[in-house]
């Protein structure tokens, strides 16, 4: 296996009416360009061209570049994306933030509760915490503040159907 | 402060995907995104027994802005559609939502509207998108063929 750049970035436009009904549209830029100049390109002179062509207003702006896995396993009969591991995180804006990881693994699940634990769930939280991840700078919630450590213990959930 | 988020998808025995997202700080920027995804993935892979199959990087912004009433129209389905390639096989077509109607000339009764070439707002459309778009495979686009309106 092997991580492989999908060859595109698509940058998808969110447009929207005065009813407030709301279309997207898709342009595909190259992978190589970095997501500032994507940024930039999109706010300027992508925007500036859509926004003569169509009367519905642009409210949104995504820009996506995907990764994936060139010969992924095959997943065991164990998993079940349902079953997720919930971890709820302290930030340091007063706030917290939710991870949900699905198929959480069970043997990850104390007998008789639902509580998480184990050597694995300790190295996960830590490198969620650790400021030092990936050489620059650790995790933080949507609103960009850091995530400090854990706000309660994890736990499993199951979606019921 | 703006995040990029990376959210890694989860396949199981079913064939169900499921979704674990984080976000780290845009002001860093450029990272090496590929060794973050590959870390995310095998952070994922320390404690869930699915399997991560890809791995996603979004950068979203927002105006924010509602257009006032009466500003726009209200989206109706139609479409502006420009065809760009050397031949119809390899063309791709670029999908534009609710376009202004004075773009496109009626080519007679019953015959459909075309995209007006000749206007400014349009050869510009044009050639930004030859000089900076790519195809979905990552390929040049073509020349521009033709632009019709669909509804």
């Amino acid at each position: 296996m092997a991580w492989r750049k999908q060859g595109v970035q698509t940058v998808t436009y969110t447009l929207r009416d005065y009813n407030g009904d709301t279309s997207t549209m898709q342009l595909n830029v190259p992978d190589t360009v970095i997501l500032e100049d994507v940024d930039t390109w999109a706010k300027g002179t992508g925007l500036a061209n859509l926004e003569a062509l169509t009367d519905a207003v642009v409210v949104g702006i995504s820009i996506n570049q995907s990764y994936y896995d060139d010969a992924p396993a095959t997943p065991p009969s164990t998993s079940n994306v349902e079953r997720k591991g919930s971890f709820t995180f302290r930030a340091d804006n007063g706030l917290t933030m939710n991870i949900q990881v699905p198929s959480i693994d069970r043997s990850l699940v104390v007998p008789g509760s639902h509580l998480l634990t184990g050597a694995a769930v300790d190295a996960f939280v830590a490198m969620v915490v650790d400021e030092g991840l990936f050489d620059l700078v650790g995790l933080v919630s949507a609103s960009g503040a850091k995530l400090t450590g854990l706000y309660k213990a994890p736990v499993e959930t199951m979606r019921r159907k | 402060m703006s995040v990029v988020s990376f959210t890694a998808t989860v396949l199981d025995k079913n064939g169900d995907r499921g979704r674990a997202k984080m976000h780290v700080p845009l002001s860093l920027y450029p990272y090496d995104e590929q060794s973050i995804a590959v870390t995310w993935a095998d952070m994922i892979s320390l404690v869930s027994d699915g399997v991560v199959t890809r791995v996603d990087r979004t950068y979203k912004s927002y105006s924010g802005t509602l257009p006032p009433a009466g500003s726009s129209r209200p989206l109706d389905g139609s479409k502006l559609l420009l065809f760009f390639g050397e031949t119809w096989q390899d063309a791709v077509c670029i999908i534009v939502p609710n376009p202004i109607m004075d773009l496109f000339r009626s080519t007679g009764p019953g015959a459909g509207f075309v995209l007006d070439e000749t206007l400014p707002a349009v050869q510009s459309f044009i050639d930004m998108a030859r000089g900076d778009l790519v195809g979905p495979e990552g390929q040049a686009l073509g020349p521009f063929i033709v632009g019709g309106l669909a509804r």
